[in-house]
């Protein structure tokens, strides 16, 4: 009988332990208990990828996950290749096709998470070839960065010395980067448990106003946002000191990157970068660092960079989920309005 | 793979029902696999390191066995020539370059030494100084040489002591692995007490004082006298959480595979007076050094100068075995003055002794203890001297209203967490053993008031 528990014990756990290490396995897994309602299904992502971390139940709101559809379906001229580059912010509120962007002819999407997939290859039309580099402003930092850029346009991988190539190596066939919340997941992500982390978010928000340590509460309490995007001694906060100097090596950054990409072969390069929600919703007493701005300011012209701040502030808190840490299905349309405009006049 | 983690919980569970279910003559087999993939969690590439030292100190040990006189002594001394040689390179490297670099220009010299770009190696000071264990002890004749290369490796590499202790002796541990352990219920559950207890001190404890720790070390210019003070106490209880829980959850998840490891606390902040506190707090490291150092140079059987001479030496070289910086070095020297100050007191005043406290005077020497305790760790955590210098200007400042980083019921709470420890430690040391009936409240607790940052523990960096 004991030998049996044991035994049992043992497969369950290499059960988790396998499921939680295979990319396929756990994509499956996902998809299958986001798609199920009732206590066995997930509600990670249901109500907001933070409130799929704090499980403060006052933000338990449905998130909205309707796709744009259609908004630009006139026959004119259609006469670009549009490449992008991008994030969540757009994959997961636009539809990536001709017919939510102007004059394009061709759209072809790269997400910046799959810098292993290989070359973006660029079809011999006779048409413009746009490339619109975008990135929310946390992510900036890093994302505007040659390497990262030549990962995705050539299939270039940084050279490893050996020790490095080693640990690389083995750490991938051991360990799964995302093992620790892979595991969380299928251990502990069912709705059946949503009322323990509830009780658990709430009594820590009460007792000692506290939420979990990626999480922050706005000033006002109607917002959840990214603690990276708020800390201000995080490169990717909205309120991380910013000097002119690093405004000018930024820019510096992005022109290389901009000549390199005409190198690979395309005619017009376009940045858009969109402001962290705590920028645009101003529910803090405290300034942000309007690192947009300065930028588009310092630019003075030279490259094509598409600061869709003022757009947004004029929906201000209406264009954000409270309980996400994106904009919503408004603040995406306000900013592809903005772009086809400005594609219409490239 | 750090011991709060869900990686460990899956792992550890699997191990152990594997560890039941296999027979005996494979189960040595099953922990050291199980051991290099615990190691490997952190930095694959420094098992090659721990290989290395394993290699060398089996075939000396089998050496030192074979032979007397100056070849035995030859061959101890490559053993550990060869393991602090690996500490030299690794951890103390970046050190003497650098000081030997600053002290040239001192002297109007411009010296370029090359840098290692490595990072220390998790666990590197315990290994190598529980395989330097085994040598001394093979020399000494009080183990006998390890045949099985098997389980030689597994004792250096035991996985739930391999990061931070704690250290153990080869003629504890190695006859173990020789040992079948059978599923014992008392025993299991002994254990899996133990880890919660030690999840217990790293979560709700030591992860919570460390948000008010961190929040005010970091922000030292503005901060005030009072603040500083609060922050120091907290870190010395959140230091000894953090590295006492360690030890718990190691010392339980060994106890559940029938495995005795050494104590390695004692509830040190009830100690009376600075030689007890050592003979409570990580004690697997400060018999090492009173077996291996303090003895060596003649321990307190020689002339007054030469006995504080030893402490002084076994005090620094404990500090230099913390961290590569100067800062440990004055933490060491700190506890060696306050053991010479309290050795002399005693000797001209025997009344005011330690040995002969009782009472008020016993509470008061426990306090004066801690307080010294607390000073000392001041040095620890700050590793820089303009720091240092900056905590000793502001701590005269008191009436500045500065960040603390946690909300007032915090800090209250964190304040009832340090006194139910004490008086939990209290107990425990009056040998009243733990109810089972507080495993799942403990649980709870971790649940419901843990801090889940996946915060390293501090005593893995040494």
């Amino acid at each position: 009988m004991r030998r049996a528990f044991a035994f049992l014990v043992m497969i369950v756990l290499l059960l988790v332990l396998g499921i939680s290490s295979s990319d396929q396995a756990m994509r499956w897994v996902s998809k299958a208990r986001y798609q199920q309602e009732g206590n066995l299904g997930s509600d990670k992502y249901r109500y907001g990828d933070l409130y799929g971390l704090s499980y403060l139940p006052d933000f338990r709101m449905l998130k909205d996950t309707s796709l744009i559809t259609n908004q630009f379906t006139s026959e004119g001229l259609r006469d670009m290749d549009l490449y992008i580059l991008g994030d969540s912010y757009l994959y997961s509120y636009i539809h990536m096709d001709t017919t939510n962007f102007a004059r394009s002819k061709q759209v072809v999407f790269r997400k910046w998470s799959e810098g292993t997939a290989g070359a973006i290859v660029l079809q011999p039309t006779g048409n413009k070839k746009v490339l619109l580099i975008e990135s929310v402003e946390r992510n900036m930092g890093t994302l505007i960065d040659m390497l990262r850029v030549r990962a995705h346009l050539e299939g270039y991988k940084a050279p490893l010395t050996w020790n490095e190539s080693f640990n690389a190596t083995l750490a991938d066939a051991l360990y799964d980067p995302l093992l620790e919340q892979n595991i969380d997941f299928t251990l502990f992500n069912f709705q059946g448990l949503s009322f323990l982390k509830s009780l658990k978010a709430q009594v820590n928000l009460n007792l000692f106003h506290r939420t979990t340590p990626e999480v922050v509460l706005s000033r006002d309490h109607q917002f959840l946002y990214m603690k990276e995007t708020m800390d201000s001694l995080q490169k990717g906060s909205s309120f991380y000191p910013i000097s002119a100097e690093d405004i000018q090596v930024l820019l510096a950054r992005m022109t290389k990157i901009e000549q390199y990409a005409l190198s690979r072969g395309f005619d017009e390069v376009i940045f858009s970068f969109i402001p962290n929600p705590v920028a645009i919703t101003q529910t803090e007493s405290r300034r942000t660092n309007q690192l947009i701005v300065s930028l588009s300011k310092a630019n003075h012209g030279q490259l094509h960079i598409l600061d869709p701040t003022q757009v947004l502030a004029k929906g201000g808190k209406s264009y954000f989920f409270k309980s996400d840490s994106h904009w919503n299905q408004q603040g995406a349309q306000a900013w592809l309005n903005q772009l086809n405009q400005y594609l219409i006049k490239l | 793979m750090v011991f709060n983690s869900l990686q460990f919980l899956v792992f550890f569970g699997i191990v152990t029902a594997a560890y039941f279910l296999l027979a005996h003559r494979f189960r040595w087999m099953l922990l050291l696999v199980a051991s290099c993939y615990f190691y490997m969690a952190f930095q694959p590439i420094y098992l090659g390191i721990l290989g290395f030292t394993i290699v060398v100190d089996y075939y000396a040990g089998i050496y030192l066995e074979r032979f007397e006189g100056r070849a035995k002594k030859l061959f101890l001394a490559l053993s550990l020539m060869a393991n602090i040689g690996v500490l030299a390179v690794f951890k103390y490297y970046a050190f003497f370059t650098g000081n030997f670099m600053h002290a040239a220009s001192y002297f109007g010299y411009t010296l370029q030494i090359p840098q290692l770009s490595i990072l220390l190696p998790i666990g590197l000071s315990f290994h190598t100084f529980q395989a330097m264990s085994y040598t001394i002890e093979v020399y000494r004749g009080h183990q006998k040489a390890e045949r099985n290369f098997g389980i030689y490796s597994l004792y250096v590499m035991f996985y739930p002591q391999l990061v931070a202790g704690p250290i153990e002796r080869p003629q504890n541990l190695i006859h173990q692995f020789y040992e079948e352990h059978v599923w014992d219920v008392e025993r299991v559950k002994a254990g899996l007490f133990q880890m919660a207890q030690g999840l217990f001190k790293k979560v709700v404890i030591a992860d919570r004082l460390a948000i008010l720790v961190d929040a005010v070390y970091g922000s030292l210019a503005i901060q005030s006298g009072g603040n500083l003070v609060l922050a120091s106490v907290f870190y010395s209880f959140q230091i000894y959480c953090d590295f006492s829980g360690y030890s718990d959850l190691a010392i339980g998840a060994a106890k559940v595979m029938g495995f005795d490891l050494m104590t390695n606390f004692r509830a040190p902040y009830l100690a009376k007076s600075i030689p007890d506190f050592w003979r409570r707090w990580h004690i697997s490291l400060s018999t090492w050094f009173k077996d291996y150092v303090y003895f060596s140079l003649g321990g307190n059987r020689v002339s007054i100068p030469k006995w504080y001479f030893n402490i002084m030496v076994v005090f620094i070289i404990s500090g230099f075995w913390h961290g590569a910086s100067w800062n440990f070095v004055i933490w060491g020297a700190l506890h060696g003055v306050f053991q010479l100050i309290g050795i002399t007191v005693s000797r001209r005043f025997p009344a005011l002794s330690p040995e002969n406290a009782r009472g008020i005077y016993f509470r008061f020497l426990q306090l004066w203890t801690f307080v010294l305790v607390t000073f000392a760790w001041v040095f620890f955590r700050l590793s820089h001297f303009a720091d240092i210098k900056l905590y000793a200007q502001r701590l005269v400042i008191w009436n500045v209203d500065a960040p603390l980083g946690l909300h007032v019921n915090e800090i209250v709470l964190s304040l009832l967490l340090i006194l139910g420890l004490l008086f939990w430690e209290h107990r425990s040391t009056n040998k009243i053993s733990p109810k089972l009936w507080l495993l799942p409240m403990i649980l709870l607790a971790i649940y419901f008031l843990g801090v889940f940052s996946l915060k390293q523990f501090i005593y893995f960096q040494f």
